[in-house]
């Protein structure tokens, strides 16, 4: 017993840390959970000139210069005019239609777009995300890419696109015309799609080549 | 000699002692920790790691682009965030800088809260909360001594129609905000491939 004792004296008080041990085992489950492992990041967008009336004035610009390239995205697919004109529409489309239509013609874009925000408004974020997903995944961005890459060879200093939309479309679906629209890929032309998303950006200099980088949106009527 | 030393009994009474020893210097606290036992003070040292990393991370999210009746859609731009006044258009309501403006429903606004009927663009609580965080927003731009910028940061939920999110701008454009940032979660263009 007195051996025992001894030894307990001589030895260098530890700090107890138990109860800190508690704590930050508490804490860190906590932050983790509390965590999004998520990268955020924002696109520039100019803002709609429809306050009615000419309130802002006309940009000094060479009208026949200005291209005015305008996506309208549609229950049915893509619809791109610029200057007034409509381009032809691509081949093996429906004729009363827009200019790119759905590359899955069955699809019922708009009957899912309600079901995914009818299962958004449920709480069911998983399965709307997946509905929504089939939906984007009906249109034709590859021949939207091909045809503004197309565009963009022609008129090199335009960097504007106006991008309207029927009032139910998916802010979702808005963003990804976006994306397409901002920088040209290696090939200028792509036919399948696993192809044209995988396919990285065309370089120039120090960065890429630009295709459609400043979105205008336009509002809905 | 050794068989007498370790017949059964003997072997019992040793257990239980090097049993009972090993309780009352657990009791005592770790007097003479064993060499070769797991040393506290490592594990100590990867969680206060840990919890310094998380608790830097926390902070440092300057929009919040997810929630329970929020999520903002994929997009592949690279420009950062900055914190500025915010717009969230979320499944149930619209929200400037985290206060409630309006309530949405079905992806809509009651036309009640507009301003000049069901047609009009003009979202009445909207541009009344947006005015307020304008002004708010220009004090303190003043005092700090820098310039005030009209730009907002939207961030909607990736199924709001189309029609909404134009009356918005347009609200906000009626506030005199002029520029717009769309909060997007990054993402990799191969998350896109259709199955």
């Amino acid at each position: 017993m007195a051996r025992n004792k001894r030894a307990s004296t001589d030895e260098i008080q530890e700090l107890n840390l138990t109860p800190i041990m508690n704590m930050v085992v508490i804490l860190i489950p906590l932050l983790l959970l509390s965590i999004v492992f998520l990268e955020v990041s924002v696109i520039n967008i100019t803002a709609p000139k429809l306050s009615v009336g000419p309130s802002q004035p006309v940009e000094q610009e060479d009208p026949t210069e200005k291209l005015n390239l305008t996506v309208a995205v549609g229950a049915k697919g893509f619809e791109i005019g610029a200057t007034g004109a409509i381009l032809p529409q691509k081949p093996g489309c429906p004729v009363p239609g827009p200019t790119i239509c759905l590359s899955k013609q069955n699809v019922d874009v708009t009957a899912k777009f309600t079901r995914a925000r009818e299962l958004f408004n449920a709480g069911n974020m998983v399965e709307g995300e997946g509905v929504l997903k089939e939906a984007l995944d009906a249109y034709n961005w590859v021949e939207l890419y091909n045809t503004l890459a197309r565009i963009k060879t022609e008129y090199k200093d335009e960097t504007v696109m106006k991008i309207s939309a029927d009032p139910d479309i998916p802010y979702a679906a808005i963003v990804r015309v976006m994306d397409v629209a901002r920088f040209r890929l290696e090939k200028d032309t792509y036919s399948k799609s696993s192809e044209f998303w995988t396919a990285s950006y065309k370089k120039s200099g120090t960065g890429q080549e630009e295709l459609f980088p400043d979105p205008v949106l336009a509002v809905a009527q | 000699m050794s068989e007498h030393h370790f017949d059964e009994e003997e072997e019992q009474h040793l257990l239980e002692q090097r049993e009972r020893e090993a309780k009352r210097e657990k009791r005592s606290g770790r007097r003479e920790e064993p060499a070769g036992a797991l040393s506290m003070n490592s594990l100590m040292d990867i969680m206060t790691i840990i919890l310094v990393f998380l608790l830097k991370n926390y902070g440092d999210e300057p929009i919040k682009v997810i929630g329970e009746d929020l999520k903002a859609p994929e997009s592949v731009s690279e420009l950062g965030p900055e914190d500025m006044t915010t717009i969230t258009v979320s499944q149930k309501a619209i929200l400037v800088n985290n206060a409630k403006a309006v309530d949405v429903k079905n992806g809509a606004v009651d036309k009640s809260q507009k301003k000049g009927g069901e047609a009009s663009l003009n979202i009445q609580p909207l541009f009344d909360e947006l005015t307020e965080a304008i002004k708010k927003k220009k004090r303190e731009t003043k005092l700090l001594g820098q310039t005030y910028e009209p730009t907002a940061t939207i961030i909607a939920d990736q199924g709001t129609p189309y029609r909404l999110l134009t009356e918005v701008m347009y609200t906000a454009g009626q506030a005199e905000l002029s520029q717009f940032k769309f909060a997007v979660v990054k993402t990799d263009r191969k998350a896109f491939v259709a199955e």
